[in-house]
């Protein structure tokens, strides 16, 4: 029997997570749902969850907004690119990193630190006439590496700490049993720190998959990714479709909050490397 | 296999140097065992052999070779290290296996050369393992292992057994040395246990703050320590020592006055200083020696372990005679005449004496 001190620290605790949840679950259920209604049903006051789902949105998405599932394709294709990019240049960093002191090395891991600080949009401007000049405007390619550079820094400071955990010996005994950097990097260091670099590919997927800033000034018909078509929607001639908005919107949601679930267990011991002794 | 010539090496960590200058040969198939407190060197030494440490200054040869500037991987050499260092996502017989992958053997060559290992080791019924369904015991077996599929010149272990307990300890004491006089393979061993050095090693090398301190017979350095440090360090428990004076060629006196026999002394000039050193072994009862007050007595089954107030010096006795010690007991003892171990108190040098 819990005295009522503690029963009313655990209500309060319950209540507490239950508000959290409701406040951060609420608008994408209900997005969720509404992309089931008809139109003059999303709006009817009171919401209502008793209704006949219909699947007309999904069916008009498709007729209607073709670029959206093309947008798809574009965003799957740079999102998957730019997190192997990122993921491998972040292990290798992080390698180099932890196996090796040097001032400048120590000097450059602040200023990785410090170009997180930066506001996006303040690279984004002086990049254009580059990214033009090289005429990679409106490829996947410009995305893909525009993505992964971004994670790169914080990709390197997760890995870094990760591959810390790996005792040093295991290198020197993998040196003496005859293997090069390359191979102990490839044969030991990766398999080792696979949750280490789940954890950095969940960030990039997340921001790639969702990024909008860059991939509007980047692209324009080609590579456009699908948060812009979305974007496009609501910005139509003949009035915003409510009902095909909210299927487009929860589709594009679908991928990323599956992978999430599929990678928590992951992403947890991944993002808590080091706070613990293993 | 091969010797090992180690000459004036020098290690510097910046301006720090921690290696001044040391000479070691190991001879082709033998066991060298590297002791010393912690910081004397010693691992260091161990890991500038293997390649994993620069070397600052001074040559090492392994058979007829300059290594110096060889990678690890072209010394020919395998390393038990301390914490085992097994690779954790792979199976025991990967983990031995590990070097011969790299070098794209053919598999029925790793099969019988990690068989091999395998079996002399009686890790058969494990290959299939990961190192963390291991006992530490195992693991220590199968880091073994992974030196043995190599097949190297030298092998270096570094403190190997500090992890497993006492009982573990003297068992795999024992596999070392016996794998040791199967393969005769040249062994590099390092440790801070002086009973380890002691009891599995050809020669024993002394280190203290990145010098050799005495390199010998581990019976030699018990015997005829070459200074007051080694003296200290080789035994168990450690060597009593009194200030004191000579007073003939056969007698010493204390500084409370003890008059004490001695044998061998001349040479040695009358009214000298020495440092006497004697080992709790060599105390005897002995009636008209000096009285003692017994302030502890630790019974070990084939010997008791008293430890003694002589004038005001603790002095540690080990007595193989049965009978019942109590705290508080006056006893009289002397040193074994002959058994005696005179220092220089100045330089901590051996005196010379007639054995």
């Amino acid at each position: 029997m819990l005295r009522p001190k503690r029963l009313g620290i655990a209500l309060f605790k319950t209540v507490m997570v239950a508000i959290i949840a409701i406040w951060s679950l609420l608008p994408i259920a209900m997005i969720f749902i509404s992309s089931f209604k008809f139109d003059r049903e999303i709006f009817a006051v009171p919401f209502r969850l008793g209704f006949t789902p219909t699947f007309s949105n999904y069916v008009a998405l498709w007729e209607q907004w073709g670029g959206f599932f093309s947008g798809l394709v574009n965003s799957l294709i740079i999102t998957v690119f730019a997190t192997v990019l990122a993921v491998l240049a972040s292990a290798i960093a992080g390698y180099a990193y932890s196996r090796n002191r040097h001032p400048v090395l120590s000097s450059s891991a602040f200023f990785l630190i410090f170009i997180r600080l930066i506001p996006p949009i303040v690279i984004t401007l002086p990049l254009f006439p580059v990214v033009n000049q090289l005429r990679l405007n409106d490829t996947h390619l410009v995305l893909i590496i525009l993505y992964a550079a971004f994670f790169v820094s914080l990709g390197t400071l997760v890995m870094r700490t990760f591959i810390d955990q790996i005792p040093i010996e295991i290198d020197e005994a993998a040196h003496i049993d005859g293997a090069s950097r390359l191979q102990v990097l490839r044969r030991l260091i990766l398999p080792l720190s696979g949750q280490g670099m789940v954890a950095v590919a969940v960030f990039v997927i997340v921001f790639s998959w969702n990024e909008y800033l860059f991939a509007l000034i980047f692209t324009t018909a080609n590579a456009r990714t699908a948060p812009i078509v979305i974007s496009e929607m609501i910005g139509a001639i003949e009035g915003v479709q409510w009902g095909v908005l909210f299927a487009a919107t929860s589709i594009q949601l679908l991928p990323v909050l599956l992978f999430v679930i599929l990678a928590q267990k992951q992403l947890v011991a991944g993002l808590t490397a080091g706070s613990t002794k293993g | 296999m091969a010797s090992v010539t180690i000459s004036d090496m020098r290690k510097s960590f910046g301006k720090h140097e921690v290696i001044h200058g040391v000479d070691i040969k190991i001879a082709d198939g033998s066991f060298v065992a590297l002791v010393g407190p912690s910081g004397c060197g010693k691992s260091t030494l161990l890991r500038m052999i293997a390649g994993l440490e620069e070397i600052s200054a001074g040559e090492l040869r392994i058979g007829e070779r300059v290594v110096n500037e060889l990678p690890s991987k072209d010394r020919d050499i395998a390393m038990v290290f301390q914490s085992y260092a097994l690779y954790p996502h792979l199976t025991v017989a990967e983990n031995m296996g590990f070097s011969l992958s790299l070098k794209k053997a053919s598999k029925a060559e790793t099969e019988e050369r990690v068989g091999y290992a395998a079996r002399t080791l009686g890790l058969e019924a494990l290959l299939d393992r990961k190192p963390k369904q291991l006992s530490g015991g195992q693991r220590q077996r199968v880091a073994m292992g992974r030196a043995i599929v190599r097949d190297p010149q030298v092998f270096l272990f570094d403190e190997p057994l500090s992890n497993l307990d006492a009982k573990l300890r003297v068992q795999m004491r024992g596999e070392i040395k016996a794998l040791h006089r199967r393969l005769a393979t040249t062994t590099i061993y390092v440790t801070h246990d002086q009973v380890e050095a002691m009891t599995m090693a050809d020669e024993i090398v002394v280190l203290r703050d990145g010098r050799v301190e005495q390199a010998g017979q581990p019976m030699d350095l018990y015997d005829a320590p070459a200074n007051i440090f080694v003296a200290g360090f080789i035994g168990s428990p450690a060597m009593n020592f009194f200030a004191a004076t000579i007073e003939s060629v056969d007698t010493l006196r204390l500084e409370d006055g003890t008059a004490i026999p001695f044998s061998g002394g001349e040479g040695l000039a009358k009214d000298q200083r020495v440092s006497v050193g004697i080992r709790p072994e060599h105390l005897m009862l002995a009636p008209g020696g000096a009285p003692s007050k017994i302030t502890l007595v630790e019974p070990t089954g084939p010997e008791t372990l008293l430890t003694l107030e002589v004038g005001h010096a603790a002095v540690t006795m080990v007595s193989r005679e049965r009978r019942r010690f109590t705290e508080g007991e006056i006893i009289t003892i002397a040193p074994e005449p002959d058994r005696l171990h005179l220092f220089d108190p100045e330089t901590g040098m051996r005196l010379p004496q007639r054995q």
